[in-house]
C-alpha cells in the first residue's frame, strides 16, 4: 500500500491509499509464482461518515487479491486528509474532492474506474453521479447508502418524523416505529434547532449540526470525526435520492445488511425495482443478520466476484475492460 | 418471425407474432395461429378432406373457403393470420383471450405483445382516463397512441402495399354480433390443464417491487396488483398449460360498475384539467355501451351483461399476457358463457378490500407512494395530475369506503410513472390516433 497526497481545486491536499495487486503480492509475485498481472481496473472507495480509510484495509485486500486496484480516499477533514475536521468549505465539496481524485489518478495512469463507498461513502459517490454524470466511470457499488434524509428510506422513525410525515403527506402517520436502545449507539443525533437556524443563516454552517455516538477519546485513538457541521452533514446527504439513482447508466452493486440500523430493509428492493432502469445490469444483496458495520466484511466477499465477471482478467470480461478504458479515454 | 409448425393446430401453441411489411417472414397462403382449435374432425367432414390431410391443410382450407368469416366455423380461443396476394388477414375466435396488436403510423406492423413495437409507444390519453374510470374493457384502441387491439371475434383484412413506407390498407372490419360469440363459445372444449390458484399469504412489499417489472413486460401501465400476484404464480408453475382460476378475476369490475354508477367525480381530486379533457370522449364510450346493451334485449342487467362482454374478456387476455411472458398459455374456462355467468361478482372478500392499506410500511406501500411522486419522485407525469399533498389525501381518504378502487388508481399511476421514466412510454398531447381507412371492397 502507498499513499498519494492528492491536490484539490482548492489546494487541500487529500491522502488516497493506493493497494494494487503487485504491492500486495508478497516479493512482488502472485501466489501462483508468476508475476502479477497489471489491474484491469481501479476503485475509488470512500468511507462511512466519522470514519476513516484505516478501517477498510481488509476490504481492499480482498479486491487486490482479485486483480483489482483499490483507491482508498480520506475525505478532506478525516484520516490524512487535510482540512477541518467536522466541516467543508460549501455544501457539494466532497463530490468535486472525488472528482479532483479521478482525475489525478486517470491523469498518471488511466485505467476503468469505478466508485463506490460505505455509508455516506456511497451518498457522496450519488451525489457525484448526479453532478458529474458517468462518462469517467464504468460502475458503481453502493454498500449500505445512508440516504438519511428521507422518512421512508429510515428503518426506525426519528423524533419529529410524525410532523414530517404530516407536513408531507397532510394526514396522520399511522404509526410510530421508535429507535430501539441498540441502535442508537450507530445512530448520529442531529440538533434540529440549530439546523434550521444553520440553514437560514450561512454564519452558522461551520457549527456542529450532528454528532455521532461515541466517546472522543476512543475517538481519538481511531482518527474518528465525532462532530459535523451543517454543511459536511448535507453534503454527505442527498435530497432527491430518486433522481440520483435513475441517472444510473454503470453497472451497479448493492450491498446491505436486512439488520442495517438506518436503512430499512425494504428501501433498496424498492430502489432496484422502481428507480433503476429495467435494462440496467444491477445486482442487489440483502443479507441475513448483517448490520450497518458488519456489511463491509460481506462486500469484501460479493465484490470481488461481481469485479472479475466484469473487468476481470479472462478474455470475455477483458473486451469488456477494454471498451471500458476507451470510454474512460 | 413466427415459430409455428404445421402439425399441431389442436395442441396449444403458445408463440408470438411480428409481423410487419416485410412480408417474407411469413409464407403465402398458409395459416399461422395462437392457440387452440378443437373442432378439427367436424372441420374435416365439412371440408371433405381425408385423416390424410395434415391439420394445417384443415385450417388452410378452412381459411379458402370461408375467408373473412372463418371464425364463425373455427371453435376453440385463437388468433389466426393468413397471407395471400398481399392480403392480410387476421381473424380472433370468439371471446378469445389472446391478444393482438397492429399499427400502421410507421409501417405496418402486427404482434402479439406491445413491447414488440420498436419505438416508445405514445401515450393516449383519452384511453387512459378510460382505463382509470371504468377499468380494463375490450376495446379496439390500446392505451397507445395509433395502436390497435383486435377485438374477440374481429376480423381484419388489409392489402399491404410493396413499397418503401411499407404501408397497409384496412379493406374489412367485422365483429361477431355478442349473443354469436356466445353461441359459438358454448362448443368449445377445454384442453386438460393444472389450475393456479390465488395464494391466501401474500407478501405485500414483494407484490409492490413487483409491479414495475411487470409493467415493463406488458408495456402497459399495470391495472391491479392481483396482475402482479398472478405473475409470481405463473413463474414458480412448472405446467406449461396452466387453467385460469376465478380467483385471479377477482379484481375486475368493481373499478367499471362504480363509475357508470358516479360518473367519475372522484377521478376530479387529482386529474388534472388536460386529461379530463377528455372526459366526454369517455362518455361518448359509456353511452355506446349502454347503447348496445338496450338493442341487445338479453335478460341480463346491464352490469352483468358489461362483465361478461367487455370486462371479463379484458381481464383474461391480460392475465394470457402474462402467462404468455413466461411461456405459458393460459387456458381459460370463461370462455364458455355459463362459466362465465356463474362468476362471483361479489364485494366481499379480497376484491373489495385490495392488496395495501395505509398502516402498512411507507415505502412499499402503494398509497404513500403515491404521494411521494410529486415531493421527491420526480414525477414524469405531473402534467396530467395533481400529486400535491392536499389533493392526493384527499382522494386516498377515499380508501375507506372503495380500497380496490382507490388502490387500482394508485397503481395504475406509480405503473404508468415508471414507463415513462424510463422511456418506454411517452406523454402525448392527445392528438386523435390515425386508424385505417376502411374500404369496402
Amino acid at each position: 500500500m502507498n499513499t498519494v497526497m492528492v491536490e484539490a481545486r482548492d489546494g487541500c491536499q487529500l491522502a488516497c491509499h493506493c493497494h494494487s495487486p503487485q504491492s500486495n503480492s508478497p516479493q512482488g509475485n502472485s501466489p501462483q509464482g508468476n508475476s502479477p498481472q497489471a489491474p484491469t481496473a481501479r476503485l475509488l472507495f470512500l468511507h462511512g461518515g466519522s470514519f476513516n480509510s484505516r478501517r477498510y484495509a481488509n476490504f481492499a485486500k480482498a479486491c487486490t487479491n482479485a486483480g483489482f486496484e483499490v483507491v482508498l480516499c480520506d475525505w478532506r477533514g478525516h484520516g490524512e486528509s487535510q482540512g477541518i475536521p467536522g466541516t467543508c468549505d460549501y455544501i457539494g465539496q466532497m463530490e468535486d474532492d472525488l472528482a479532483d481524485i479521478m482525475a489525478s489518478f486517470n491523469h498518471d495512469a488511466p485505467l476503468p474506474t469505478l466508485i463506490g463507498g460505505h455509508s455516506a461513502g456511497a451518498v457522496i459517490c450519488l451525489r457525484y453521479i448526479e453532478k458529474y454524470g458517468q462518462s469517467k466511470i464504468v460502475g458503481t457499488y453502493l454498500i449500505a447508502p445512508a440516504v438519511s434524509n428521507a422518512m421512508e428510506a429510515l428503518r426506525f422513525d426519528q423524533e419529529g418524523s410524525k410532523t414530517g410525515f404530516w407536513l408531507h403527506f397532510w394526514r396522520k402517520k399511522p404509526a410510530f416505529n421508535g429507535t430501539p436502545e441498540a441502535a442508537r449507539k450507530y445512530i448520529p443525533r442531529i440538533n434540529t434547532r440549530l439546523f434550521w437556524l444553520a440553514f437560514v443563516l450561512p454564519f452558522l454552517r461551520h457549527r456542529t449540526i450532528m454528532s455521532f455516538p461515541g466517546s472522543e477519546k476512543m475517538a481519538k485513538i481511531e482518527g474518528r470525526v465525532l462532530n459535523y457541521s451543517f454543511n459536511l452533514m448535507v453534503s454527505v446527504s442527498i435530497h432527491k435520492y430518486i433522481r440520483a439513482f435513475r441517472q444510473i447508466n454503470v453497472p451497479v452493486i448493492f450491498v446491505c445488511g436486512q439488520q442495517d440500523e438506518i436503512l430499512h430493509p425494504e428501501f433498496l428492493p424498492t430502489v432496484s425495482q422502481w428507480h433503476l432502469s429495467p435494462e440496467l445490469d444491477k445486482q442487489l444483496h440483502m443479507l441475513d443478520k448483517v448490520n450497518h458495520m458488519t456489511v463491509m466484511n460481506a462486500a469484501s466477499r460479493i465484490l470481488p466476484t461481481w469485479l472479475s465477471q466484469r473487468w476481470g482478467q479472462n478474455p470475455s470480461s477483458k473486451k469488456a475492460a477494454e471498451k471500458a478504458v476507451e470510454k474512460a479515454a | 418471425m413466427t415459430n409455428m409448425t404445421s402439425d399441431n393446430i389442436t395442441n396449444i401453441i403458445s408463440s408470438d407474432f411480428f409481423i410487419d411489411a416485410e412480408r417474407p417472414m411469413l409464407a403465402s397462403q398458409q395459416c399461422y395461429i395462437a392457440g387452440y382449435i378443437n373442432d378439427t374432425a367436424e372441420l374435416r367432414k365439412t371440408l371433405q378432406l381425408t385423416q390424410s390431410h395434415t391439420r394445417q391443410d384443415v385450417l388452410n382450407a378452412a381459411v379458402k373457403r370461408w375467408g373473412i368469416k372463418v371464425n364463425q366455423y373455427l371453435v376453440g380461443d385463437y388468433v389466426l393470420v393468413w397471407f395471400e396476394d398481399n392480403k392480410l388477414l387476421v381473424t380472433s375466435a370468439a371471446r378469445a383471450s389472446l391478444s393482438l396488436f397492429w399499427q400502421q403510423q410507421e409501417g405496418f406492423s402486427l404482434a402479439t405483445h406491445l413491447t414488440q413495437f420498436d419505438k416508445p409507444r405514445q401515450l393516449n390519453q383519452a384511453k387512459l382516463l378510460q382505463q382509470l374510470v371504468l377499468g380494463p374493457l375490450c376495446d379496439s384502441q390500446s392505451c397507445f397512441d395509433g395502436i390497435h387491439q383486435l377485438q374477440p371475434g374481429e376480423t381484419l383484412l388489409w392489402l399491404l402495399f410493396d413499397n418503401a413506407k411499407k404501408k397497409a390498407l384496412l379493406l374489412k372490419q367485422e365483429q361477431l354480433p355478442l349473443p354469436q360469440q356466445l353461441e359459438l363459445t358454448q362448443q368449445v372444449v377445454l384442453p386438460k390443464s393444472t389450475t393456479v390458484v390465488a395464494n391466501s399469504d401474500i407478501n405485500r412489499h414483494q407484490l409492490f417491487n413487483a409491479l414495475p417489472p411487470l409493467a415493463h413486460q406488458l408495456g402497459e401501465p399495470v391495472a391491479d396488483a392481483v396482475l402482479a400476484e398472478f405473475a409470481a404464480a405463473i413463474a414458480e408453475c412448472k405446467e406449461e398449460q396452466i387453467m385460469l382460476d376465478s380467483s385471479w378475476l377477482e379484481g375486475r369490475s368493481t373499478l367499471g360498475e362504480a363509475a357508470f354508477a358516479d360518473s367519475h367525480r372522484w377521478c376530479k381530486k387529482i386529474v388534472k384539467r388536460q386529461l379530463l379533457k377528455n372526459t366526454s370522449k369517455v362518455q361518448e364510450r359509456q353511452n355506446t355501451l349502454k347503447a348496445a346493451f338496450v338493442l341487445e334485449q338479453n335478460p341480463l342487467d346491464f352490469s352483468q351483461w358489461l362483465d361478461l362482454h367487455y370486462v371479463l374478456p379484458a381481464w383474461c387476455q391480460l392475465l394470457q399476457r402474462i402467462a404468455q411472458q413466461y411461456g405459458k398459455t393460459l387456458i381459460n374456462p370463461f370462455i364458455r358463457p355459463e362459466r362465465a355467468k356463474a362468476l362471483p361478482r361479489t364485494k366481499q372478500n379480497r376484491a373489495a378490500t385490495g392488496y395495501f392499506d395505509l398502516l402498512q410500511v411507507s415505502i412499499c406501500n402503494v398509497y404513500d407512494a403515491m404521494q411521494r411522486l410529486m415531493r421527491n419522485g420526480d414525477a414524469l407525469t405531473h402534467q396530467l395530475f395533481y400529486l400535491v399533498p392536499p389533493a392526493t389525501a384527499k382522494f386516498i381518504q377515499q380508501s375507506r369506503y372503495r380500497p380496490r378502487y382507490i388502490e387500482q388508481v394508485c397503481i395504475q399511476l406509480l405503473t404508468l410513472d415508471y414507463l415513462v421514466k424510463f422511456r418506454c412510454t411517452t406523454m402525448n398531447n392527445g392528438h386523435q390516433s390515425n386508424r385505417g381507412t376502411i374500404v369496402e371492397p
